[in-house]
């Protein structure tokens, strides 16, 4: 549930970044803040589909770099087996 | 119109501006490329968000006159070619029965010397004459301003008050009634006589009349102003000998075409 919730936020959060982006554009072009709004609509999507990626990934690499480290503790623990006592 | 009413105003400005860009996108794949020919976006009665000219329907405004937000215009009154009438910080109301002529501008100020908000407020049967600029002034009931004139801010011209062509009145002042104002800076020249006094009247209804025969003109539709065309060249009058060999009679030149309804 939390994940979820935490995706929202991130898309929500990536809505409101592409929004920005595409005014700032507009604004550093000295054009009305809401030249072209369509295209504010797209930034709107990308921004979101961006901010949910972001924690899809970022959930993906916790998982793997946790089975990394699970994968090196073992091979450690193989390691010191027999030379020190291991817990 | 408040927050709310500007906040759907911007939206709905957002959905037409997607709407036109759909429309071209349409065109362009159609090939049709029509909507690049650059015409000119002159509209004659134009708002500012929800300041609207408020203008009756028995008046005339010239198709090339720009009257442009909180502007309100009496009944029979006549806005002619080229006038510039901006109701954009302040409030321009114009009377009945009177006539503003081609290439005036009236303003409104917001900040002046004074620092007075003030509104230009013109009143019944006035005759502005040709390319008057008005600014933020008062013109009463029945006055004459001539070709030319220049009213600042705050400048009163009461009623049945005339100022001559090309004076420039200068801030604050007040033009009694009766009296006519020339010069730069205007000064008091003389009183008007009693046939200069009835003039004013006249002239506004004169104008009026004038204004209704410009307002048909105008109105007429393309068909309209082509089936005048080939009136007019039928009514044309031939050569005195070509008439007389048809056995043709014409009484008198048609200069005008005749009434095609």
């Amino acid at each position: 549930k939390l994940a979820s919730k935490m995706v929202g936020t991130a898309t929500l959060v990536g809505a409101a970044l592409g929004l920005g982006a595409q005014m700032y554009s507009n604004a550093v072009r000295k054009l009305p803040l809401m030249r072209h709004p369509w295209e504010h609509l797209l930034a709107i999507g990308l921004g979101g589909t961006f901010g949910s990626a972001v924690v899809k990934w970022e959930q993906g690499m916790a998982e793997q770099v946790e089975k990394t480290l699970a994968e090196t503790k073992e091979a450690n623990r193989k390691r010191f087996l027999g030379t020190m006592r291991v817990e | 119109m408040g927050s709310l009413g500007r906040a759907l105003y911007n939206v709905g400005f957002w959905i037409r501006e997607t709407g036109q860009a759909l429309d071209r996108l349409g065109c362009r794949l159609q090939g049709n490329y029509a909507f690049k020919e650059q015409l000119s976006r002159h509209r004659t009665i134009m708002n500012l968000f929800d300041k609207a000219p408020v203008v009756p329907k028995d008046c005339f405004v010239a198709p090339n006159a720009a009257v442009i937000g909180n502007v309100s215009v009496g009944q029979k009154t006549s806005i002619w070619y080229g006038c510039v009438l901006r109701g954009d910080v302040n409030s321009i109301s114009v009377g009945s029965m009177t006539n503003i002529q081609d290439g005036t501008i009236v303003h409104v100020a917001k900040n002046n010397v004074s620092s007075q908000a003030v509104p230009t407020i013109i009143g019944d049967k006035v005759t502005v004459g040709h390319n008057a600029v008005l600014h933020a002034c008062t013109v009463e009931d029945e006055s004459f301003v001539g070709m030319g004139a220049t009213l600042l801010d705050g400048v009163t011209v009461q009623k049945g008050a005339m100022v001559a062509a090309g004076a420039l009145v200068t801030p604050g002042t007040t033009v009694p009634s009766g009296q006519i104002w020339a010069g730069n800076p205007a000064k008091f020249l003389r009183n008007l006589t009693a046939d200069e006094s009835q003039f004013i009247a006249k002239s506004a209804e004169s104008y009026a009349q004038l204004a209704s025969i410009h307002a048909e003109e105008c109105a007429k539709s393309f068909e309209e102003i082509e089936a005048d065309k080939e009136a007019r060249k039928k009514a044309a009058q031939q050569d005195d000998d070509y008439d007389s060999h048809i056995g043709i009679i014409r009484p008198t030149t048609r200069t005008t075409a005749p009434s095609t309804s």
